[in-house]
């Protein structure tokens, strides 16, 4: 372990920032949670009532787990609460450990710094005390952040030392998927696998809480936590599983890296294929993106599984004024339509975050020295455009479309129907169209300033969100594409805007051509 | 003979750097051109205005008779190349990568890629990003040379390979000029030029500073000379072309130019020799001569 005080103060000095916005953010979210929690439910009745509701969801259960006292005041708020901060720290404690070890030795830094007087097991060691640091700052402050936004104290410390306990396991798992896997990306497959399986292992128990299959919750980092059940029965015990799990993880963690290479893992990299089938731009294209691609789409279709089950159980979670306010306004059917509506433009937007990130492979590729080697082939410029923009566009509409049928197919009982419900998602497209190719144009005619394809889309997204608290004026919230696609089921269907919308994507879409086939290449 | 690369004039700018100041460079076919020259003296820049991928400011360039920025499709067809930083897609093995080079430029031969990888013992199976520097190398070299490309446009090419590949590089080189090919061969390392080429231009400062045969280049330059004599060397200072002339003892050494070897010989036997070495300029001295004779 010599020497682990000075990679320790490395790690804290380049991850200080990083681990203290997310901290603050959890402190933040908690405290207004919990503030928020009476003024949304005037009478234990209602309490009650929006526990049952959330009971009766398979969805909510699935994404937060089961409330077993429908008392409690932390209830479906504090579950939801919690995964979001548990998660948010587990990416963080992975983040940490991955970065100052593999992440260091593959970049070569780390030869710089193993060949002075460093121990072993000391870059280990700092990565894993930074981890242990960060979960346990993390938890402990959370307490008092719950307890001055009005949750009651003895729930709230164990709500907290939860916390601390995600965060330890996940440390511990990560230490070791760092001793294993053959590179730092594979690592991270690995980790990201086990935090992916331990939300669906918990998910299965959880959602089967009243039968035999419940056990699974035992068998996950997360179920742990929950199984803590903070303001919802208070049973510490539960909290000593995560600390007995770090002590041996860590011990696994540190007699294996007595047993492998620097910068090797103790599984080796896989053997690939000799031979490959690219034999286009879009081929490649589709290789190089299509494993976001695929997360995309998972991600997609279980968000339309999970908000089409929850959609007429959300009426349900609304206290009794506002219940009554919304079925003047249009009855449970008006209900549906607006929360339809919501999914369509809220997963526009996060596709037109997809498309842009698509879009800037071409720069990416370029600026990694990739693009050289394709264009000195018969392949021209505007064909390796176009195959990263088919991805973008393509891919755009196949993730709408997949979050709309699953939505709909999902939404049996009260359903209006099913093609009613899946087509509103595609009714925003041409406004997401419209910026991923003023993202394409930006890489075209000014690549050393690509960012501008986000920070467009930033601005609209702010406009869109905020504009109107802001009481900006109407012409500003008029120049966001998104502001003129009409809003079905909610609106009636309007062909006009998304015909001007989906030319005005076809004029930037040329004028990128242009900007692009004139430009000298490659821009770093 | 046809003329390959053309260029004449030919400018570029990056801001306010001047990467090209008016390049003729003259390629001839079936030749290997080695294209000299001290890092950020153009040759990337030149290379890249052939390939089409920078626009020339001004000048004119041509290739195979065709424009290199609009005649870039037709053109790349004949056309192979091997980048200056061999940087891969980090996902794809080796193999994925000859393979799809070779089918967008439409002329995948897979016993002739065979062929190669065996020759520069490449493991085709590992994944570009678990390659070193030598062996990323190596993956462009055999999408290039397996290529059936008239031209070769070879940057660096033996950049971080150990010289037991740098043989086989040679090897293959050679091969291809046997077959007709043209090879421009930009570089650094003056012995690989040396080797293999036909020609030489020498670039420093965005401009073709000389261009000719090594034979010619050396008749340009100075021959060094030691030789052990008997008796006292008489006139040899006096003669014109000799320099820094160095009396030891019996020992004597200097260099002269082509157009007084014989002359300085004469004097040398007339006082007795014993032994001789000369010693034509290497490439490195002419390499060095320019350059310097460029910063003074």
């Amino acid at each position: 372990m010599t020497g682990w005080r000075g990679l320790f103060r490395l790690a804290w000095r380049r991850d200080r920032v990083m681990i203290g916005v997310c901290l603050v953010l959890v402190w933040l979210l908690s405290y207004y949670s919990a503030a928020a929690m009476p003024t949304l439910y005037s009478s234990t009745s209602e309490l009650v009532a929006a526990n049952e509701a959330g009971n009766a969801s398979t969805g909510v259960v699935a994404m937060y787990g089961h409330v077993y006292d429908t008392m409690s005041v932390g209830g479906v708020g504090a579950n939801k609460l919690a995964m979001i901060d548990f998660l948010v720290l587990a990416f963080l404690v992975i983040a940490v450990v991955r970065r100052h070890t593999r992440g260091e030795e593959e970049s070569g830094r780390f030869e710089l710094l193993g060949a002075t007087p460093v121990g072993r097991l000391a870059p280990l060691g700092a990565a894993v005390l930074l981890a242990v640091l960060t979960s346990v700052v993390s938890g402990v402050v959370t307490i008092p952040a719950l307890v001055a936004g009005s949750f009651p104290v003895a729930g709230s410390i164990l709500f907290g030392l939860a916390q601390v306990g995600v965060g330890l396991a996940f440390t511990g798992l990560t230490a070791i998927a760092v001793q294993v896997s053959s590179s730092y990306r594979a690592c991270g497959a690995w980790i990201f696998g086990a935090l992916g399986a331990s939300f669906v292992v918990r998910m299965i128990g959880d959602v089967s809480w009243d039968r035999p299959a419940r056990v699974l919750s035992w068998f996950s980092p997360l179920g742990w936590a929950q199984q803590v059940r903070y303001y919802d029965g208070d049973r510490p015990w539960p909290l000593v599983i995560p600390v007995v799990f770090f002590a041996v993880t860590l011990g696994i963690a540190g007699w294996l890296q007595g047993r492998r290479d620097l910068g090797a893992g103790l599984l080796p990299d896989r053997v690939g294929r000799p031979h490959g089938r690219i034999g286009t731009p879009l081929g490649l294209a589709w290789r190089l993106q299509r494993p976001a691609f695929i997360g995309w789409l998972v991600m997609y279709v279980l968000m339309g599984v999970v908000f089409g089950s929850i959609i007429d159980t959300i009426g349900g979670l609304m206290s009794g004024p506002a219940a009554d306010l919304l079925t003047k306004l249009g009855g449970v059917g008006g209900f549906n339509d607006i929360y339809l509506t919501l999914v369509a433009s809220m997963g526009t937007l996060a596709v037109a975050a997809y498309g842009v990130s698509a879009v800037m492979r071409i720069r990416s590729e370029e600026s990694e020295g990739h693009l050289e080697s394709v264009l000195a082939t018969p392949v021209t410029r505007g064909r390796f455009l176009a195959s990263h923009l088919v991805v973008a566009y393509v891919g755009s509409v196949v993730l709408m479309a997949s979050i709309g049928l699953a939505m709909a197919a999902s939404h049996r009982s009260g359903s209006s129907g099913f093609w009613r419900e899946a087509l509103p998602a595609l009714a925003h497209l041409p406004a997401a169209w419209v910026m991923i190719a003023l993202a394409a144009g930006a890489a075209a005619w000014l690549p050393r300033f690509d960012w501008l394809g986000w920070a467009l889309l930033g601005g609209v997204v702010a406009v869109g969100e905020l504009g109107a608290i802001m009481g900006l004026p109407d012409w500003v919230l008029k120049i966001s594409p998104f502001a003129h696609t009409p809003k079905v089921p909610v609106e009636a269907m309007s062909w006009p805007p998304e015909i001007i919308l989906t030319a005005i994507t076809v004029a930037l879409l040329a004028v990128a051509y242009v900007g692009y086939r004139r430009r000298g290449m490659p821009v770093a | 003979m046809t003329t390959v690369i053309s260029t004449q004039g030919l400018t570029k700018s990056f801001g306010r750097t001047q990467a090209l100041a008016g390049l003729d460079l003259s390629v001839e076919q079936g030749e290997v051109h080695g294209f000299l020259g001290p890092n950020g003296a153009g040759k990337t820049t030149t290379i890249r205005i052939l390939l089409g991928l920078l626009k020339a400011d001004g000048g004119t360039a041509s290739l195979l008779g065709q424009d290199p920025w609009t005649d870039t499709e037709t053109l790349h067809r004949r056309i192979a190349y091997v980048p200056g930083d061999v940087s891969l897609w980090p996902n794809l093995t080796g193999g994925e990568v000859i393979d799809m080079l070779g089918r967008l430029r439409g002329d995948l031969d897979p016993a002739r890629q065979a062929a190669l990888l065996e020759r520069f013992e490449l493991d085709p199976t590992k994944k570009c990003r678990s390659y070193s520097k030598g062996n990323r190398q190596k993956v462009a070299l055999v999408a290039a040379l397996a290529s059936r490309a008239e031209l070769f446009l070879l940057d660096e090419p033996t950049s971080g390979l150990d010289p037991l590949m740098e043989a086989a590089f040679s090897e293959v080189a050679r091969e291809l000029k046997t077959a007709g090919c043209t090879i421009l061969l930009s570089s650094h390392i003056l012995s690989e030029v040396e080797k293999l080429s036909d020609r030489i231009s020498i670039i420093r400062a965005g401009v073709i500073v000389e261009s000719a045969t090594l034979d010619q280049m050396r008749a340009m330059h100075t021959t060094a000379v030691t030789a052990g004599v008997r008796g006292p060397v008489v006139g040899l200072d006096a003669l014109p072309g000799v320099t820094g002339l160095v009396h030891e003892g019996n020992q004597v050494s200097f260099s002269v130019d082509a157009d007084h070897l014989g002359a300085a010989i004469t004097v040398l036997s007339a006082a007795g020799v014993d032994s001789l070495t000369s010693e034509p300029a290497s490439l490195e001295q002419l390499f060095l001569s320019q350059y310097e004779s460029g910063v003074r």
